[in-house]
């Protein structure tokens, strides 16, 4: 009897019809998405079932779920012409967690897998910028070392830090070429320092490991309070999406941005979005650096806006949502990356699935069944007014126990907040 | 916690004390803010190097947790709007009503404005705390003789009446279901040594027969103890005293208001259907007499608390007689799981961690367990009685997963805090739109 497939790639039609429950939410989007014909990098999705498989076994992946992974990375490999740790046009990929609904900020993402000493000097000379090459590589070993290893961030940062000022430079994406193989380098010897092992230079065995990482996190106590907080199963379990990756930091010619299809603030109807020219996603959703106005894209590279603008219009009336997108543009071809329904404030989703109806995308059922009644609460309270609460500063942050905003003087017993409150004083 | 504007802990979990009552009250609040550090004896506190003091304003955001330096303007919720458009949608698609929890006129108010269609709960015991009453309450409690007893519920019985008037004349018409009194006497008792003697002298009686009298109140097991419709059995005149109140506040109302007001009068902690007829004469003979003496129509409704697992096997026995069951599921979750609330707040967590629970049963009701007792009230109370009005009025009554389980059963209503009942109206329509869809 044949194996029971634990793989399937986004393009495959055995894999569409599994669904988010196997695929994961984000897996499952990639399926649908390729079907639709939104222009994404390909890729491959391991199921939800070889989470429990992994965790049935004793925290280990069986052998016949990693040659099925191998052999999907064979059939990317003829997709994409491109070669997995190849000497030649490498293929690098990213390697993301995928639960059934989204669980923001739990699980872990690592990008550039696939990058070893020779491979980055492959990517420099094909590309002809050796410093975006050997950014991905320090890019991808902090990455490795936090995500899949569970080591602080903290020393790697510094050194990055340490460069910045021994190079005279600000920002990171002014450090040169020399500067990111000096700091490769140093990353290397704090991971062997570190960890009593060399950093890994087989990208298949980088492969498994991020993999098993995904799995594994999804274990670890953050993502467990959250499952409880939000009464989602233990035995979903999650899925991971290994996808090729494509480069925002090639050149002026390339970028990353976000966007809302919708106002995830006020639920009003126009596109919410912001670029970053020459850069990858993750200094947009970081916030390492201040990303422009859409209006930029739609005035230096006309083109490839209007493809965008396009395809949130497809993916709006195709998800019949307001949809939150993650897209890169690499060397002024426009690839879409992730797209889900975005999160929002409780009064912009009254706004919109209100406005839905009237656009006649939904009916009046689905739209009573879109809204989270706990998220009402927020909207029962007082707020503060937001214009002012802009140009405040967070001091300190707590557990949000009881909803609702409150300013005053403060008070430290009981007997005096009384007394104080007679005479007309607010205070906490 | 009662006179602050909002509440911000440097300890303490979503589950702890504080959080429970600021949720409770509607009063915003963070808890365990770790990098606050508070000095309760200084009166100061410090994030990181900065101290601030009883002179300094802050500002918390209990939607976020996030805490802020300096003032910063308030705006009210706006109900009106989309929130107002879509809860209107949500009324058209549900099957279950939603009463709200309250035992305040301003309680009432909210739950009004939040669109509850009557009070599913009102509790009386919390009426009886106040420093002009709590006096008297103890006088009666301390009685020697039914006389004594009768002649301090006399003075309690002018405030009753005045605060369920407060609370008919809000809900302008809508039916209000009012609990007589269910915490054990001795809940109402000075503890310290210091009160006992000045309550001593107030009475004009011995400490030490005072304290005996105290001591003898005290109980092992209160949760399980001398409670409920057990005081009506014992002391029938509390009784009397609280359905004269809810009556004659009804008439006033009614004649004051020009609405037919609704009272439902609520006996709680039934076991037995013998056990609330007994009780059921006296409220029955006390309302018809002032009606009748009144000379108006009054319609009023008695039923009972199902929340001892013991009812729910006997419900269609009790349902003969009853004319409403609230499905009590605090009580009804104690007695099941048999451990009581406070207690079994230092334990849950471990079973959560241990994963042999996945929810706080107390927070969402276990349908597995304690849900075939609900269903099983609701089949045999049917039978009983076609005619039987069930709803539930535990802290369930706004989990969203627990109403949806509620409306499956079939029960008429549910009821719920102030704050949780928009909560309560949409989950009530997503549930009947699942129900629907299912068939």
């Amino acid at each position: 009897m044949a194996e029971k497939r634990y793989v399937f790639a986004f393009k495959c039609k055995e894999g569409e019809k599994l669904g988010r429950n196997y695929l994961g939410g984000k897996g499952a989007n990639l399926a649908e998405m390729t079907r639709i014909g939104v222009p994404i990098p390909q890729g491959f999705t391991v199921t939800t079932e070889a989470c429990n498989l992994y965790y049935n076994e004793g925290k280990k992946l069986p052998q016949f779920v990693i040659d099925q992974i191998y052999n999907a990375v064979t059939e990317l490999e003829k997709e994409t012409g491109k070669t997995f740790g190849g000497k030649k046009n490498p293929l690098l990929v990213s390697v993301r967690s995928g639960a059934r609904v989204s669980m923001p900020g739990m699980m872990d993402t690592v990008l550039n897998l696939g990058l070893n000493d020779e491979v980055a000097e492959v990517l420099a000379n094909e590309t002809g910028n050796a410093a975006f090459a050997f950014d991905s590589y320090r890019r991808f070993i902090l990455m490795y070392f936090n995500v899949v290893k569970g080591q602080p961030r903290a020393e790697m940062e510094k050194m990055l830090e340490d460069m910045k000022v021994k190079a005279g430079v600000k920002l990171d994406s002014e450090l040169k070429a020399e500067h990111l193989r000096e700091l490769v380098k140093q990353f290397k010897a704090h991971y062997k320092k570190v960890l009593g092992e060399e950093f890994p230079s087989d990208a298949r065995v980088q492969l498994i490991e991020a993999v098993t990482a995904v799995f594994r996190s999804w274990d670890n106590e953050r993502a467990n309070i959250y499952r409880r907080m939000n009464h989602i199963p233990y035995e979903w379990g999650t899925a991971v999406n290994v996808q090729s990756m494509v480069y925002g930091n090639k050149g002026d010619t390339s970028g990353t941005g976000v966007a809302f299809t919708r106002s995830p603030s006020t639920g009003d109807n126009h596109i919410f979005a912001e670029y970053l020219p020459n850069a990858q996603g993750e200094d947009v959703v970081a916030g390492i650096r201040t990303p422009l106005p859409i209006s930029w894209l739609e005035e230096n590279m006309p083109a490839v806006y209007k493809q965008f603008v396009e395809t949130l219009d497809l993916l709006e009336k195709h998800y019949r949502d307001m949809q939150d997108i993650e897209f890169t543009v690499e060397d002024g071809k426009l690839y879409f990356l992730q797209t889900r329904s975005g999160k929002r404030t409780a009064a912009a989703a009254l706004k919109i699935v209100c406005d839905l109806i009237d656009e006649g995308l939904i009916t009046e059922e689905e739209a009573v069944l879109r809204v989270d009644p706990k998220a009402l609460d927020s909207l029962l309270h007082k707020g503060f007014d937001q214009a002012v609460l802009k140009t405040k500063k967070v001091i300190a942050t707590g557990l949000p126990a009881s909803p609702g905003a409150a300013t005053g003087r403060l008070s430290f017993d009981a007997a005096d907040a009384a007394a104080r409150k007679e005479k007309g004083e607010t205070v906490l | 916690m009662v006179s602050a504007a909002g509440i911000l802990t440097s300890r303490g979990g979503m589950t702890s004390h504080a959080a429970v009552v600021a949720r409770g009250m509607g009063t915003t609040c963070i808890v365990g803010a770790h990098d606050v550090i508070i000095d309760e004896v200084g009166h100061t506190m410090k994030i990181g190097d900065k101290v601030y003091t009883t002179k300094d304003v802050i500002s918390i955001d209990g939607t976020t947790g996030n805490i802020y330096e300096g003032e910063i303007p308030l705006v009210e919720p706006q109900l009106t709007g989309y929130f107002g458009r879509f809860m209107e949608l949500a009324d058209k698609y549900r099957r279950l009503e939603v009463r709200v929890n309250a035992d305040t006129p301003l309680d009432a108010t909210h739950g009004r404005d939040f669109g509850a269609t009557g009070i599913g709960l009102c509790r009386t015991e919390h009426m009886f705390f106040d420093v002009d009453r709590v006096f008297f309450m103890r006088k009666m409690i301390l009685s020697a003789t039914k006389e004594e007893r009768e002649a301090a519920l006399a003075q309690i019985l002018p405030y009753q009446e005045n605060d369920f008037y407060e609370i008919f004349k809000v809900m302008k018409g809508l039916p209000v279901t009012v609990r007589l009194l269910d915490p054990p006497l001795h809940e109402f008792l000075p503890t310290e040594e210091a009160q006992i003697v000045a309550l001593a002298k107030e009475l004009k009686v011995d400490v030490t027969v005072l304290r005996e009298r105290i001591e003898s109140l005290s109980e092992f097991n209160p949760m399980m103890g001398h409670r409920g419709v057990r005081l009506a059995v014992s002391y029938p005149e509390i009784a009397v005293m609280q359905t004269t109140a809810i009556i004659s506040a009804a008439l006033r109302a009614q004649k004051d208001t020009g609405a037919a007001i609704h009272p439902e009068i609520m006996i709680p902690l039934v076991l037995d259907v013998k056990e609330y007829k007994y009780v059921e004469e006296y409220v029955r003979k006390t309302a018809d007499a002032l009606i009748k003496k009144s000379g108006q129509k009054l319609h009023y409704l008695v039923g009972t608390m199902i929340e001892i697992p013991r009812a729910t096997l006997l419900a269609d026995q009790i349902a003969k007689e009853a004319e409403f069951f609230s499905f009590g599921t605090n009580d009804l979750t104690q007695m099941t799981f048999g451990f009581s609330r406070d207690d079994a707040a230092k334990f849950i967590p471990d079973y959560t961690e241990a994963r042999i629970f996945e929810q706080d049963p107390f927070q969402t009701l276990d349908t597995e367990g304690v849900g075939q007792l609900v269903r099983l009230g609701v089949e045999r109370g049917r039978k009983g009685n076609p005619d039987v009005h069930l709803g539930i009025c535990g802290e369930h009554g706004g989990d969203p997963n627990s109403v949806e389980f509620f409306d499956s059963v079939g029960l008429d209503y549910v009821s719920c805090s102030p704050y949780r009942v928009p909560i309560a109206r949409l989950a009530a329509a997503q549930a009947a739109i699942k129900h629907k869809k299912a068939n």
